[in-house]
């Protein structure tokens, strides 16, 4: 259980950071890409990725009456607010990065699991 | 360019949409109530999200682009999840990229005629979709992989756009008009006709692949000759020489010819509908884009509840004839050109 658990926080967090990151390219501009700003990129990821696939993972396990769906959607919206404020400092749009960002990584990973 | 970007994302975000209704949740159980839900997410939540459009770019904020963007990732997800997150994405879509092709036609001053090439090519993506979903089986993953491809080039060509600075939201006044809620609604009828109209004309030489595909770019290439024909003609000539050839096309519209023609000419006056309505109310693009979608959505009730529709002949005639009596009046007491 752990260890399927620490695998699935793993290729998440993975995944994650590559669909976000291109997100953010394509959405800031070049005087916005310093080094800096993958630092708090990489850190909110590592902060908010983690913590988002356990709770998901746990509510999935023993919410069983309750829809993933309406477990994930809440926790979304958590991991958006947290980027969000996290990013303010850094980027010019942090809300529509945040969403899109999130939301792209959340579909990927939808489609991950759907697909293979 | 941006309107052909958001017409081929239109298509590929319609093309999805399609694909995942018929291609999977179609199978759910309680189906019905399913595409109800979607049908509702997708036509009348248009309406309160085009209003928040417009009030957020009345303090400024030009936003059409991101809520395109929003909507376009969101219908990728819904694929894969319920269909009111796909509803959702649809109508985030719609109204981003409408209020988007209205203020690119507005900026450029062409009256209409991006309207009809952003809203065309949702009628081939429908069609695509559809088959796509039902013509080679069941659904594989390398269909979803193929449909998420799509919907990925949109959304980085969407976020290419998002690129450029957000823009000051335009200070036009709405110029004073006369009987407004009066024409509004002749508006709102009129669009809620064709809605019915479109979904209720069955025409027996309609068998084939071939003579479906041909029927849907019939209606593709009129929404997007529309727009040009209004600008060329003004309205009411546009309305009179395309509702009267169409009524006369109903008629006879059991050749196949004929049909396709009717549907054709039928389908000119969309870009109409939903471009008057702009001018007479310029700041509430988004909501009058809600608004017509609302009809659309209410046009399509009388099919869900499965009320009998006349005959498609009689059908099409008397909806070209009240059409176009509905239109110039509008244009009479609203003085629209």
């Amino acid at each position: 259980m752990l260890i399927n658990l620490m695998r699935t926080m793993g290729i998440a967090l993975l995944m994650t950071l590559v669909v976000e990151l291109f997100v953010i390219l394509l959405l800031t501009k070049e005087s916005e890409r310093k080094a800096v700003t993958w630092l708090v990129f990489l850190l909110a990821n590592l902060l908010t990725n983690p913590a988002a696939v356990y709770l998901a993972t746990i509510g999935h396990s023993y919410l069983t009456f309750l829809p993933d769906l309406v477990i994930q959607i809440p926790i979304e919206i958590a991991v958006v607010i947290v980027e969000w404020i996290v990013y303010k400092g850094y980027l010019s749009r942090p809300l529509l990065c945040a969403i899109a960002a999130n939301l792209c990584s959340w579909g990927v990973g939808i489609m991950y699991n759907r697909l293979f | 360019m941006n309107v052909a970007i958001y017409a081929v994302a239109h298509m590929f975000v319609d093309c999805a949409c399609a694909f995942a209704m018929y291609g999977a949740f179609m199978g759910w159980q309680n189906a019905h109530i399913w595409i109800l839900v979607y049908n509702y997410c997708a036509f009348a939540l248009q309406m309160p999200l085009g209003a928040l459009v417009d009030g957020l770019r009345h303090r400024g904020k030009e936003c059409s682009r991101e809520f395109a963007l929003a909507g376009v990732i969101l219908t990728g997800v819904g694929i894969f999840t319920h269909p009111a997150v796909l509803g959702i994405g649809n109508a985030l879509f719609h109204v981003g990229g409408g209020v988007g092709c209205m203020l690119e036609d507005e900026r450029h001053g062409r009256q209409g005629k991006d309207f009809g090439v952003f809203v065309a090519p949702g009628a081939l993506g429908l069609f695509l979709g559809m088959k796509l979903a039902t013509g080679f089986g069941t659904p594989n993953n390398w269909m979803y992989l193929l449909v998420c491809v799509a919907l990925g080039l949109s959304m980085i060509t969407i976020c290419w756009m998002v690129q450029s600075e957000w823009q000051k939201a335009d200070a036009v006044e709405a110029p004073a008009k006369r009987h407004l809620p009066m024409v509004l609604m002749l508006c709102f009828l009129v669009v809620g006709i064709r809605s019915y109209v479109g979904l209720n004309s069955t025409f027996a030489w309609n068998k084939t692949t071939a003579l479906a595909l041909i029927a849907t770019l019939a209606i593709a290439a009129g929404k997007a000759g529309g727009g040009f024909a209004r600008a060329k003609l003004g309205t009411g000539l546009m309305a009179v020489v395309t509702l009267i050839p169409a009524a006369v096309c109903f008629g006879f519209g059991h050749l196949a010819v004929m049909g396709i023609l009717a549907l054709f000419l039928f389908q000119m006056t969309m870009p109409v509908t939903l471009y008057l309505p702009t001018v007479w109310l310029p700041k509430w693009k988004g909501l009058i884009f809600g608004l017509m979608t609302f009809a659309l959505f209410l046009g399509y009730l009388p099919r869900y509840l499965h009320a009998t529709a006349p005959e498609t002949w009689i059908l099409g005639v008397a909806a070209s004839l009240i059409s176009l009596l509905m239109i110039l009046i509008m244009e009479g007491i609203g003085n629209v050109d």
